[in-house]
């Protein structure tokens, strides 16, 4: 193996360092995890004997196998930093590592199909440079049970080979409404398992079960697996792999309940997860519950089963608020509140000492507006920023809601043919476990998906605007509104038309116009007329907000459609006419139109009366909402 | 999950003087030139090696490969001899799959790997949309799927449709850097859209400037399509050769002030 810069050997319960590796990697970059009962130093815990010790005799070796190995991939995850968010490039966030693991099920696990596809599940899904994993024979026998840290979670032997639904439970909203969904739609119990990493996340987990569980008496079966590092100090937050871990529960869970599928509930935008910005590529993307790596888990957790296993993705075709709806559907709303999104947890808020969130996180701003968007904004969390009603605290916060918004704002524009060929690359990953013949179905449905998430967003804004914005008090500086703000949008967008419409007709006079000489202003207008009129459909489509009109006659105020945006003119420079006589026509004309309307003015001066363009523009121009377009 | 990091650009004097310069973007101030200039002077050493690193590469080489088979009997087995498979009526979302498959078999999952798969499935994206048939090219059926690269398998397509290949990943690697700050930088969303569908202006014309209007880059690539590319397969120093060509035409543009020596 050759030497890089970027690999990292993790040696794993004691295990040597293979001699094939012997000196490929510098001492730092070799990492030692200790989970196993009975060696020195453990520095992980991974307490599958209580999690598997109520649920069946004895859990398959292969199992087990499959949880220890996510658990150290998890455990590496963690411990391996990326880099820095401020880097030139960000190369080192995508990672090598060689995993050297004991194993139970040697001979399955060193099989090369085996390890190449868990190597390309775990390389997607986490965005790393590769997984190489190196498997020895795992000596002496499994420790008897002893510890039960959920006593009150036993499953009786009359549950174990049922039907039951298992899905997995994050203590989010999605999951949530996940879990509702099932406990509503099926007259059985229903099986859940989290992974509990931290304190704070167990007790979101534990508040919400218990709301659960009083809603839904004798229907839920919880099976919590603990998994964290001891003694040591995480040094990377991104755990894509942490969904590795996780899965590999549900699965175990599934396979002691007879059960051949796995249900994970996260809303389709979220899973899918369109890239925002160029720099949010491999090491930088969130692949997490993404089509393909689910398809990929699949191929990893069919093979340890030995036998097809799926993994449900219920709610691929929903968007956030959507899914946040069924809640309000099955008359749960109350739930919510006890419900946690926010990824920054681990900060302390400083606006409000009750926040459970931050609410500028891309998880925050998601919640907020699929909140507003289906009206249940008062059943929703404190948030320490709250989007709705307060100024941007940090850069970060208007980089998140900007992006956000802009994105929906992208679809809201975008038709069948461009959203295939512009998501051509990423809509090649998320078909590609799509049987051939039903692609161009799943394609129809994903474009419906963002339509529908567009529209979500707009409303969302809408409802804010009305309940938290008013034209009586000063805008809110640095906030959505100022961001979005609507007049400005528009007139912004008007005076783009007008550069568009200047630029046509600046290539399109000179050509008409080159070999005769309109005898008055009239045939002038004719000609501009028929010209806009032959492009008006395609401004009309790129410009949807922005109403304009062609005026040959100077339009007097009071009948001007207040509704106007854009107000074009003509004006035609010959030999009767001088410079300052156009000079005073224009600033006559701009006192009769609407002062928030813009104005385009285009002046035909083949004869080079205007001796200096830019002074003739400047004045206009700058004092104005207006372009002044000379034409030759 | 689903979870973003924001990046941001570094904090050296040459870094927030660009930054500087977004905040200060609008209708009225159109300073993309400017701030393409300056991030490409920024970048200009990795720029230079570029044609250096086997995605880049490989992205290149699948592009010949296709245009190449297009000429051929049989286009198939033509692309199944060099490492890529394609099914008798490939779709293109079938065609942006194997681009990511070839380039990944042959390199490590890097940014600059990325970037130029990417770049590549633009640009199919692209040329395909000048042919008739793109809707039926979406999700396969009868069409001929080798037809829109036939267009492309002569010295004026090849040098079009590379005019094309290193805009997309000129413009996708530029804005690598500067969506990150872009947000937080421009005054109102208009203005954020407004920035990007500049710069792709911008690199558009720089691009055809590049490649038709001065004609060296032009007859370069027709030269070089002829000599490499019809008669027998290019090897790698000659795929190196061009790209770090077409990339160095493409930086001197950008930065009109730099030595444009061909």
């Amino acid at each position: 193996m050759q030497k890089t810069d970027t690999r990292h050997i993790i040696l794993c319960d004691n295990v040597a360092v293979p001699a094939s590796l012997a000196d490929t990697v510098p001492a730092h970059r070799i990492t030692r995890l200790v989970n196993r009962d009975g060696l020195p130093n453990p520095n992980m815990t991974v307490k599958i004997h209580d999690f598997a010790s109520r649920l069946i005799p004895k859990m398959p070796a292969r199992t087990r196998d499959l949880i220890e190995i996510s658990a150290f991939i998890y455990a590496a995850d963690r411990l391996i930093k990326r880099g820095r968010t401020d880097q030139v490039e960000f190369e080192n966030w995508a990672r090598e590592l060689v995993f050297c693991i004991p194993v139970r099920d040697l001979t399955y696990w060193q099989q090369t199909e085996v390890s190449t596809n868990l190597a390309n599940a775990l390389t997607f899904m986490s965005g790393d440079k590769s997984y190489q994993f190196y498997f020895e024979q795992r000596t002496g026998s499994d420790p008897l049970t002893s510890l039960f840290h959920n006593t009150d979670n036993a499953a009786n032997a009359s549950d174990l080979g049922t039907a039951y639904p298992v899905a997995l439970f994050s203590g989010g909203l999605d999951s949530l409404a996940g879990v509702v969904s099932l406990l509503e739609t099926t007259n059985t119990k229903v099986v859940i398992t989290s992974h509990r990493s931290n304190p704070s996340t167990t007790r979101v987990q534990k508040r919400v079960c218990e709301a659960l569980k009083k809603l839904y008496p004798g229907r839920l079966l919880y099976h919590p697996l603990e998994c964290n590092l001891k003694q040591l100090r995480a040094n990377e937050e991104t755990q894509r792999t942490r969904f590795f871990l996780y899965t590999a529960v549900g699965f175990a869970l599934a396979q002691a309940y007879g059960q051949d599928v796995l249900n994970i509930f996260e809303n389709g935008i979220t899973s899918i997860n369109l890239s925002k910005r160029q720099d949010l590529i491999n090491g930088r993307a969130s692949r997490t519950t993404h089509p393909k790596t689910l398809g990929l888990l699949q191929m990893v957790l069919s093979g340890v089963n030995n036998r097809p296993f799926t993994i449900r993705h219920p709610f691929i075709h929903l968007t956030k608020t959507e899914v946040v709806s069924i809640l309000k559907q099955y008359n749960k709303p109350d739930l919510i509140t006890s419900t946690v999104t926010c990824t920054k947890t681990f900060l302390k808020f400083k606006n409000r000492t009750s926040a459970s969130h931050c609410g500028f996180c891309s998880q925050c701003v998601d919640r907020r507006f699929a909140m507003y968007a289906a009206k249940l904004e008062q059943y929703d969390a404190v948030y320490d920023f709250d989007l709705a009603t307060e100024s941007f605290p940090i850069k970060d916060a208007q980089t998140h809601v900007v992006d956000y918004m802009r994105h929906a704002h992208t679809f809201a524009t975008t038709h069948f043919d461009e959203f295939y060929n512009d998501y051509l690359e990423p809509l090649s990953d998320i078909t590609e476990y799509v049987p051939s013949c039903q692609v161009e179905e799943e394609v129809s449905k994903l474009y419906e998906l963002y339509q529908r998430h567009s529209r979500a967003i707009e409303r969302a804004y809408r409802r804010m605007s009305d309940k938290h914005e008013s034209m009586f008090r000063p805008l809110l500086l640095n906030s959505i509104y100022e961001v979005v703000n609507g007049r400005r949008f528009q007139r912004d967008r008007a005076e783009c038309l007008a550069d568009d419409v200047a630029q046509m007709l600046s290539m399109a006079i000179p050509t008409a116009l080159a070999n005769t000489t309109p005898g008055h202003e009239n045939a002038l207008n004719d000609l501009i007329q028929a010209l806009l009129k032959r492009d008006r459909e395609s401004y009309e489509r790129e410009y949807p907000a922005v109403r304009f009109s062609f005026a040959t006659v100077v339009p007097d105020h009071s009948s001007t459609a207040a509704d106007i945006d854009l107000f074009i003119e003509a004006k035609y420079l010959r030999k009767k006419m001088s410079p300052s006589g156009i000079t005073d026509q224009i600033a006559a004309d701009l006192m009769k139109y609407p002062e928030g309307a813009y104005k385009l003015f285009v002046i035909y001066d083949p004869e080079r009366r205007i001796k200096d363009d830019t002074r003739f523009k400047r004045d206009f121009e700058q004092r104005n909402n207006c372009t002044i377009c000379i034409i030759r | 999950m689903g979870h973003e990091r924001i990046g941001h650009l570094p904090g050296t004097k040459k870094w927030r003087n660009i930054v500087a310069e977004l905040t200060e973007f609008s209708i009225k101030n159109n300073n993309v030139a400017s701030i393409a200039n300056k991030t490409t002077r920024n970048v200009a050493g990795q720029l230079e090696r570029m044609n250096q690193d086997k995605g880049v590469l490989a992205s290149f080489s699948y592009l010949l490969n296709l245009l190449h088979a297009s000429k051929q009997r049989d286009p198939h087995a033509f692309l199944q001899q060099n490492g890529i498979t394609l099914s008798s009526s490939f779709s293109l979302l079938e065609l942006a799959r194997s681009i990511k498959q070839f380039n990944q078999a042959r390199c490590d999952n890097t940014e600059y790997a990325t970037i130029a798969s990417q770049a590549l499935i633009d640009t199919v994206s692209t040329w395909t949309k000048q042919d008739q048939q793109q809707t039926s090219l979406f999700f396969g059926g009868n069409v001929d799927p080798f037809e829109p690269w036939r267009r492309a398998a002569d010295a004026g397509g090849f040098s079009e449709i590379s005019r094309i290949y290193f805009s997309n990943f000129l413009g996708r690697y530029l804005k690598y850097f500067l969506e990150r700050e872009a947000s937080a930088s421009f005054k109102s969303l208009f203005d954020r859209n407004d920035f990007i569908e500049r710069l792709d202006l911008h690199l558009n014309e720089i691009s055809k400037s590049t490649f038709e209007t001065t004609k060296v880059t032009q007859q370069f690539a027709a030269g070089w399509y002829n000599k490499n590319a019809v008669q027998r397969f290019p090897d790698i120093a000659d795929i190196q050769g061009f790209v770090g060509y077409a990339l160095k035409k493409l930086k001197n543009n950008l930065v009109f002030d730099l030595d444009a020596e061909d």
